[in-house]
């Protein structure tokens, strides 16, 4: 059975059909909760509510959609520009913390703590945090959402070139941090 | 796309880090909250005008509509009765009395104690300006409707001429105080003053056409003659003036909110 796309929904959403609606939800909830979860660092309840409160914007702004152009990077730019305020909310907080002497809580991952921590998971989010947010956004959004790279630059309306550009930075930093290329070597000579 | 982001350990390691899922209710709770905004669906334009100016005739007072019709029924009665040849249209009853009633029905489309329908109209996805327009439109054009069959007896008694003129004598000045009775309804908020005032100035054109021009007090004397073929122009214009305004004000709810207390 033929699926129905998601430039299709949007423009039934336009219509004010609700079943539209519940499928978009159903498509891409779970996917923008794990973006925003990346993206912020590992906190599930604004992870939560940020995707919720994407979905209101993307329906408010949803008479504006160009239906020619891909849904998905559209939803997505909502998300990131959440991301982005919540992220620079979270940094005034830190500033203010410090600048009144009080010891700001550190809400990510320690990268000594996790590097030395056997579980993969924390080294993964202990990296992740390391990057810049920008860097971050193109790796959660090319390695976990499956937007290519084009669609990642409609996202963040930023030109192809410097997605390919934070992408290849990220990269590198991640299999350094990660130690990647310490592990490749033994293998390959094993 | 380079090597290096196909790196199939760099994709494997990232995996490892997995993102919560929403629970059924978290996202029952998403769509609650998300049907709430979803945009209405609109149908067709001139099924949706339909439907409001529908919506619209059972909130305007009965009352508007039986006393234009008694009224403009007896000024037709009079005017058939007291025609003579060689009359003039604007010299008829009908002429005198058609402008008063639409202003009356203007002036209780919106006031304290003429708007039993508001907490349904709160409701509707419709601006108060739209409905208000509805609301002129519909009593306006009864009256309009009224007054042009009303020209089909009077010429049927032989005033051929009289009713065309009927017709042209009383369009202009009777647009423009319902005009003005509309704008004294929404501004002033209050129905009976907004009636008088028009009434009024209407009565006082109807005094200066009778009366002997230098017999009337002086401030009255200025005022200008709504019967005049050259005001008439003029009296179109203030009407669309008056109609924008009032529905501008309209739109800005705060006489809504001075009247609801919202």
């Amino acid at each position: 059975m033929e699926t129905i796309s998601d430039e299709q929904l949007a423009a039934r959403l336009q219509r004010g059909d609700r079943m539209a609606l519940n499928a978009l939800v159903d498509r891409h909830y779970d996917p923008l909760i794990g973006y925003l979860y990346r993206l912020l660092g590992g906190d599930r309840d604004h992870a939560l509510d940020l995707a919720q409160e994407t979905f209101l914007r993307a329906l408010r702004g949803i008479e504006g959609y160009d239906r020619s152009r891909p849904f998905k990077p559209w939803l997505y730019a909502i998300a990131t520009h959440l991301a982005r305020d919540q992220a620079a909310r979270a940094e005034n907080r830190r500033v203010q913390a410090w600048h009144e002497g009080i010891d700001p809580p550190d809400d990510s991952p320690s990268q000594e703590g996790a590097l030395m921590d056997a579980e993969s998971t924390h080294q993964v989010q202990a990296a992740l945090a390391q990057l810049p947010l920008e860097q971050r956004e193109v790796v959660i959004l090319f390695y976990y959402q499956d937007l290519s790279q084009h669609q990642i630059a409609q996202a963040l309306a930023v030109p192809l070139g410097t997605v390919k550009s934070r992408l290849h930075h990220a990269v590198h930093r991640l299999r350094g941090l990660l130690e990647i290329d310490a592990l490749r070597v033994p293998l390959e000579e094993g | 796309m380079n090597d290096e982001t196909r790196d199939p350990i760099l994709k494997a390691r990232l995996a490892s880090w997995q993102a919560p899922i929403a629970t059924q209710a978290q996202r029952d709770h998403v769509l609650a909250r998300l049907a709430v905004a979803l945009p209405t669906r609109q149908p067709p334009r001139l099924l949706w005008a339909w439907l409001i100016m529908r919506a619209q005739v059972r909130v305007v007072h009965r009352l508007i509509w039986a006393a234009s019709a008694l009224i403009l029924g007896i000024g037709t009665l009079v005017s058939a009765i007291l025609y003579r040849p060689g009359m003039e249209g604007a010299d008829l009853p009908l002429a005198l009395v058609a402008p008063f009633v639409a202003a009356l029905g203007a002036s209780f489309l919106y006031g304290e104690d003429v708007d039993p329908g508001i907490e349904l109209q709160m409701t509707t996805p419709v601006g108060p300006a739209l409905v208000l327009m509805a609301r002129l439109a519909l009593v306006f054009g009864f009256n309009l409707a009224l007054t042009l069959l009303a020209a089909v007896p009077l010429a049927l008694v032989g005033a051929h001429g009289a009713a065309l003129g009927l017709v042209t004598a009383w369009l202009a000045p009777m647009t423009c105080l319902s005009a003005l009775a509309f704008f004294g309804s929404v501004v002033l908020n209050e129905a009976g003053i907004s009636a008088f005032v028009s009434s009024a100035i209407w009565g006082v054109s109807v005094w200066r056409r009778f009366a002997d021009v230098g017999a009337l007090p002086p401030l009255l004397r200025v005022l200008p003659d709504l019967f005049a073929v050259e005001a008439r122009p003029w009296l179109f214009a203030v009407a669309a003036l008056l109609v924008a305004i009032t529905l501008l004000i309209s739109e800005r709810g705060d006489t809504q909110e001075r009247r609801y207390g919202l």
